[in-house]
């Protein structure tokens, strides 16, 4: 009876995880790896203008994180998930050490460090806050759900969403705004009072957002091209943007086909990263593009339902706050590359290169994934039960 | 207990409730934000789907940047084949600070190792670089580097693929002798265009064709790079000797040391075809910067600049000042329009005006307030202020331009002169030719003649005397010439003057050449007067250019050539692709006139005015000339001097003019001495024997 308690404790309650979610990321990083190999066509070869060996060529490098985030997602659904949670509650201080030392240590590429250099491949701290800062909210709200009308309860929640976001925000605005879009979202969410939330919120990030949006001078240049429009400056500084625009209209309605972007070769700069999408409707056109759109947002019901589905308010928010992520995540990408928003380099979930991303997005898949193998294990014990019931009944 | 767990669980009931409620309707923003971009896209591709794709595939088959080929301006060669002007791939060297900074410790040390070595910079400056411009991908370190000096640098660039560094290779005109014919080579403005001389009149030759670097789709939609390479220029290989032009230069600056004239022109040339083997000008310029001249600001070239921009800008006045007139009285039709309407109701009424006549009075003063009123409104010239027309600045930089312009110009192919004396030679030759010479004894100097209402003065006052033909060309006597002039005749005179090529441009190969057809006179101009000064060089104007052509004919058997600057034109690969021989216009004299003034003209170099000339052991002849410049009386002059050698055969023939010479004596033996300075090398250069033993003989 004390071994399996333990064991309890360490792993998850029988029942399956749902699998079409598994499917679904699955494919998306599946294509991601594709269109990685498709866009970085032309860049197989490194600064010195030697060949890349196969394990440091881009898709290999996103297959191999793929592998990570699919295993992942196999492995952590069947540890408890208040362990897990309770691990990544733990690493939020961690995060802002890192956070800090990153700046230090990190290595700088295009004007901004973000990341740290560990051989091979690069870390990028940014991405785990997003992790932390879900789980560590959620479980807070989860701890003082029955304070969640008192305005010192929003205060601190505020404060701890805003101190990881500061700190992003001084090396990279897009992410800090993803962070603090997702932690407000969960706190509006559960926090009775909504006028306060948003009041408190909206005033906290909008001082904080305007603060390091005016500090950078790349950035306000970024939103002048994005206020003149992209025309104004077309083989300057508002070429990617042009260029992305080329690439969509150029893709028609079903696209040239899968590898036959002429936009990847040399006119978008990084077509594996950010402006991935553009590639996307290049080649696969309109029609392919939409699918994988209608995906995101199968994906983001799929888990509004899973949410909904749970019995516990932590699990519930961090749910939520995954699906906010990727919801925002693929918003702010796609209205880059389609230069409704000013330019800045957001990676389109599961899709674009970056193996910190991928990783997280995974981890959290694998942290939702646990989540829906407890709902069905709540939802067969509801089940027993109410059999059970009808059985006493009759 | 159950009861407290009772009220939570209800409390986590309303809370999922209203998590519920506000994850849904976020899911519902998310919805419509998607729809908006999917719309969008759908726009995109809608509206703009078949222009992107036509911009993407012809970008696709364009590569960046390098899609021209620069092709290689030919050189310009004198008739030895040294080089006067060539082209030359030279390099800017750009530092990328910003990438540089964002390297590792090694390749930063590797590239400044580099630069140092190669001695573009100190270390320190570098790394200030570095540090003061880090966020520039962009830093010029080299403008234009040579190809010896960049070499190096250049193969750690292409081979072995430095980061942090690149370079533009461009083409660049080079004179390796800026200051020894400006005016005559000219010089290539921004994009391949000749300004002056031979830089201008053979651009055509000179320019290539520009290569182009295109991409083309291959099969597996592919760019991929098809080259079409550029072609050279053709090159020119001068008739200038480059030891000639050296000596003329020598002579010039030797003469400039303690001179100052406003101006000094020297031609060489060969009268036996007229190939100009040299031609100098004084104040010149130097090719390495003809926009950035020392002593642009001649008093001479400021004053007459001046009154350019004085004339442009009295035009520019005028215009506006029509302009300003034609837009009041258009205001006025305006307003007479709706009055007219007035009329218009009142044109029954002119009959009785017409009948009644007595109105006359009033009507009068009508008129004259109406003209009143226009008197008034008319803005006049004076009222125009310059600022009006022309800001300071722009006057500046006109005012700039011309003088640079003024400077540019060969003034010994634009500028009119008169040419004095030396015409005599020419009134001489027309005698000679038409039997007009009178025999001995007839000509009579009393120190002037009158013709019509003027006296004309000899420049000796106390006259010459009885003379013959030949002293008096040796006198440069301007009694004989008038009187030669009047035996020849209106007719005949005016059409030899033409027939010697004066009037006309000579058709010499180098830009900006001008006939002074408007400074000589036409046949129904030419009274007894105009002919009689005429007759000995004054009251016309020639440029130096058709002097010496004309007095080439004169010397040569009587054949008027062409004057020509290019001897040879080389194709691109260096094959020989043109020959320019001598372009024969007409012959003007006989051969005999031509022996008898060679003679003569000697005579005027061994014991006439052109003494000074005189080379010990060499056949000369020659003839000065000074005139004074209009208006007559200021006291300056234009002192000039022709020569050639030898008697028998004239090989070179020289032309030195000095406009203006200040000094005590201001007469022809300034250039005679020039032209001595010059000859003294050049004849034994060309050699030109000394005839020493026919001297003797004499």
């Amino acid at each position: 009876m004390k071994i399996r308690k333990k064991l309890a404790m360490i792993f998850n309650q029988a029942g399956s995880m749902d699998l079409s979610i598994y499917f679904v990321v699955f494919f998306l990083i599946a294509f991601g790896v594709i269109m990685v190999y498709s866009s970085s066509f032309n860049v197989l070869v490194d600064e010195s203008g030697k060949k890349l060996n196969l394990l440091s060529q881009f898709w290999v490098k996103q297959m191999i994180f793929g592998g990570i985030g699919l295993l992942a997602m196999m492995i952590i659904p069947q540890f408890n998930t208040k362990l897990m949670t309770g691990i990544f509650v733990v690493l939020y201080p961690v995060t802002l050490l890192l956070l800090v030392l990153v700046r230090y240590f990190g290595e700088s590429n295009r004007g901004a460090t973000r990341a740290f250099n560990l051989g091979p491949v690069s870390f990028q701290p940014s991405e785990l806050t997003k992790l932390v800062v879900i789980i560590t909210l959620a479980f807070l709200i989860g701890h003082w759900q029955k304070h969640l009308s008192k305005t010192m309860a929003l205060l601190y929640l505020l404060i701890i969403l805003a101190i990881p976001t500061a700190l992003v925000a001084i090396e990279d605005f897009s992410t800090a705004a993803v962070i603090a879009v997702i932690g407000g979202g969960m706190i509006w969410i559960s926090y009775k009072k909504m006028g306060q939330t948003l009041l408190l919120g909206g005033l906290g990030t909008g001082a904080i957002l305007t603060y390091f949006f005016l500090k950078k001078e790349n950035r306000s240049q970024r939103w002048d091209v994005y206020a003149s429009g992209p025309w104004a400056q077309a083989d300057g500084k508002g070429r990617q943007a042009v260029q992305s625009l080329y690439a969509i209209g150029s893709g028609g309605f079903f696209g040239r086909g899968l590898g036959q972007s002429l936009q990847k070769m040399g006119r978008i700069s990084q077509a594996h990263h950010d402006i991935i999408f553009a590639i996307i409707c290049e080649e696969l056109g309109f029609f392919g593009a939409g699918l994988i759109l209608l995906l995101y947002l199968g994906l983001c019901y799929q888990l509004l339902q899973t949410a909904m589905n749970t019995s516990e308010i932590k699990d519930y928010l961090i749910v939520i706050g995954v699906m906010i992520q990727i919801a925002v995540q693929v918003i702010i990408n796609i209205g880059v590359a389609s230069n409704v928003l000013p330019n800045t380099g957001m990676p389109l979930p599961f899709i674009s290169y970056g193996g910190s991303s991928l990783v997280i997005l995974c981890v959290e898949m694998a942290m939702v994934l646990g989540i829906t193998k407890k709902n069905q294990y709540n939802y067969l014990k509801r089940l027993e039960q109410y059999q059970e019931e009808i059985e006493i009944t009759r | 207990m159950a009861e407290n767990k009772k009220d939570s669980l209800t409390s986590k009931k309303e809370l999922k409730k209203q998590m519920n409620g506000r994850s849904a309707f976020m899911f519902f923003l998310f919805i419509l934000a998607f729809a908006g971009l999917f719309w969008n896209l759908g726009k995109i591709i809608w509206v703009n789907g078949e222009n992107f794709k036509q911009k993407v595939l012809s970008q696709a088959i364009q590569r960046e940047g390098d899609a021209y080929i620069e092709f290689k301006r030919g050189e310009i060669m004198e008739r030895n084949g040294i080089v006067l002007a060539s082209t030359v791939q030279v390099y800017k060297l750009i530092f990328d600070a910003k990438l540089l900074n964002s390297l590792g410790a090694e390749k930063k040390e590797a590239v400044l190792e580099l630069l140092v070595r190669q001695q573009i910079r100190e270390k320190s400056e570098l790394e200030k670089i570095l540090v003061e411009k880090q966020n520039y991908n962009y830093v010029v370190l080299e403008q234009e580097m040579s190809y010896s000096a960049f070499k190096e640098i250049k193969e750690a660039i292409d081979t072995n693929r430095v980061s942090g560094l690149f370079y533009e290779a461009h083409n660049k005109r080079q004179y390796p002798y800026p200051t020894l014919a400006p005016e005559l080579i000219g010089f290539v403005k921004g994009d391949n265009v000749g300004e002056g001389g031979i830089e201008e009149y053979y651009n055509n030759m000179l320019i290539g064709e520009v290569g182009r670097r295109y991409g083309i789709l291959n099969s597996k939609s592919i760019a991929v790079d098809k080259e079409v390479a550029a072609t050279d220029g053709y090159q020119v290989m001068l008739n200038i000797d480059y030891s000639i032009q050296k000596y003329i230069t020598d002579a010039m600056t030797d003469y400039l040391k303690d001179h100052n004239p406003k101006s000094v022109t020297i031609i060489v040339a060969d009268p036996r075809n007229m190939e100009i083997l040299g031609l100098k000008s004084f104040p010149s310029f130097s090719l390495d910067s003809p926009y950035d001249i020392p002593d642009l600001e001649l008093p001479a070239d400021v004053e007459m600049v001046e009154k350019t921009v004085e004339a442009i800008i009295l035009q520019k006045k005028k215009d506006l000042l029509k302009a300003k007139i034609a837009k009041i009285e258009e205001e006025k039709s305006k307003q007479a329009e709706p009055s007219k309407t007035a009329k218009d109701v009142e044109t029954e009424k002119p009959n009785q005006a017409s009948v009644s006549q007595p109105v006359e009075p009033d009507n009068s003063s009508a008129i004259k307030q109406k003209d009143k009123e226009t008197l008034v409104k008319m803005p006049t010239l004076e009222e125009i202020t310059d600022e009006e027309v022309i800001s300071p600045t722009e006057r500046a930089s006109l005012r700039k331009n011309l003088l640079l312009q003024n400077r540019w110009k060969n003034i010994a192919l634009t500028n009119g002169y008169e040419p004095g004396s030396i015409f005599k030679a020419i009134t001489y030759a027309m005698a000679e030719e038409e039997n007009k010479i009178a025999p001995e004894n007839y000509y009579y100097c009393s120190g002037g003649l009158q013709k019509a209402s003027h006296f004309i003065r000899c420049h000796k006052v106390q006259g010459h005397g009885a003379q013959t033909a030949e002293q008096g060309l040796s006198n440069s006597c301007n009694v004989v010439f008038m009187d030669m002039g009047e035996a020849i005749g209106r007719e005949l005179f005016y059409d030899y003057q033409h027939k010697f090529g004066f009037g006309a441009i000579t058709g010499i190969d180098l830009a900006g050449e001008t006939s002074q057809r408007k400074n000589i006179y036409e046949k129904k101009d030419l009274n007894e007067t105009q002919l009689a000064t005429s007759s000995f060089g004054q009251g016309f104007n020639v440029t130096p250019i058709q002097m010496i052509t004309a007095f080439s004919a004169l010397i040569n058997g009587g054949y008027l050539y062409e004057p020509h600057v290019v001897k040879k034109v080389f194709d691109t690969e260096g094959n020989l692709f043109e020959v320019k021989d001598k372009t024969l216009i007409r012959q003007v004299i006989s051969e005999a006139s031509s022996l008898k003034l060679r003679q003569t003209l000697k005579g005027v170099v061994d014991e006439g005015t052109g003494r000074t000339a005189k080379i010990a052991g060499y056949e000369i002849g020659g003839k000065t000339a000074t005139s004074e410049k209009q208006p007559r009386g200021n006291g300056k002059y234009t002192v000039s001097f022709m020569g050639f050698a030898p008697i028998e055969n004239p090989e070179v023939i020289t032309l030195v003019i000095v406009d203006e010479p200040e000094g005590a004596y201001q007469d022809s033996r300034i250039p005679a001495l020039i032209f001595r300075n010059c000859m003294e090398k050049i004849m034994p250069y060309l050699h030109i024997f000394k005839a020493d033993v026919v001297e003797e003989q004499k």
